[in-house]
């Protein structure tokens, strides 16, 4: 009896997820408000009549951003094994970052900035030993 | 003669109830029909592009769903192999089952379809969709919706199409 209970528990804890696809956006440089929205669908004996259950996510994540955008789009989708054969599901969760499309672009940091040419780089001025003997002062040239 | 009370309560319940043998047959085939009808809907793969939020919230979504048959070979083997059998051609077909499924190799998604381009053209229907071609929140769905023997391959594209 201690046995069938130890091994009903064992397996009653023991979960599988398998990551089946997974696809993301562009993402922006403004990541301060992280947006997530999720799609659940547990199969009983690994019925499931329908995909529907992830229709919602798009409005979903736009109503966390209403006035913006949602970019950066991390969409995720997994299947979790509960019990062999008896208890399944899938989920997907799109997680994204909301972007004020009324901010103004961020100026690149300095370290981003493209380098300005180092003077060692910059085409040296003719110094005044190499110059030609006609730049010498006038009062010379007059002796 | 008197007959057992608890013996005639039971025939009676055995004559109302639905799941006598002769009424159960009927459910039973009915239920395997709707079984069959119904399918089971298998998600692929899931692709969500950027939303902008007040186009998803003001307009109306569409949707664009491209699909072709698919062949569960696996099962066409199976049911090749028991009608052979029956007329003592078995082993043939078990051996026309393999050289089939050896071509049935690598990543793939759903059961293998009839033609590789049933879904090229789900550019050009976005473009007859939304015009305009401010889509935002594109969601690309492959899916699979499998019967016995055959299925449906899916591809399916939902959106929202900003107004100019």
């Amino acid at each position: 009896m201690k046995k069938t209970l130890f091994l009903l528990l064992s397996l009653w804890c023991v979960g599988c997820v398998h990551m089946r696809s997974i696809s993301t956006t562009s993402i922006p440089a403004e990541r301060s408000k992280p947006v997530e929205a999720e799609g659940y669908r547990f199969m009983l004996l690994m019925i499931n009549v329908d995909n529907d259950y992830i229709d919602g996510l798009t409005k979903d994540l736009a109503a966390e951003c209403p006035d913006g955008r949602v970019e950066g789009i991390l969409t995720k989708q997994e299947d979790i094994m509960y019990f062999p054969l008896i208890a399944h599901a899938v989920r997907v969760t799109a997680t994204g970052f909301c972007v004020d499309p009324t901010a103004a672009p961020e100026v690149p940091a300095e370290e981003d900035a493209p380098e300005a040419p180092a003077e060692e780089d910059a085409p040296e001025a003719p110094a005044e030993e190499d110059a030609p003997e006609a730049a010498t002062p006038p009062e010379e040239a007059k002796k | 003669m008197v007959r057992n009370p608890i013996r005639n309560a039971r025939e009676n319940t055995m004559k109302i109830s639905p799941f006598t043998p002769s009424r159960a047959r009927p459910v039973l085939h009915m239920l395997g029909v709707c079984l069959l009808a119904s399918g089971c809907a298998v998600l692929h793969s899931v692709q969500l592009g950027d939303i902008d939020s007040k186009t998803v919230l003001n307009e109306q979504p569409f949707e664009i769903k491209v699909s072709e048959l698919g062949l569960n070979t696996e099962d066409a083997i199976a049911i090749g192999e028991a009608i052979a059998s029956q007329a003592g051609r078995g082993e043939e077909a078990a051996l026309i089952g393999d050289i089939i499924e050896l071509f049935q190799t690598g990543p793939r998604t759903g059961n293998p379809t009839f033609t590789k381009k049933f879904s090229d053209h789900v550019g050009e229907l976005l473009i007859q969709e939304c015009p305009s071609g401010k889509i935002t929140g594109l969601m690309a769905i492959r899916e699979t919706a499998q019967y016995p023997v055959v299925s449906g391959e899916i591809v399916r594209l939902s959106g929202y199409c900003a107004k100019d």
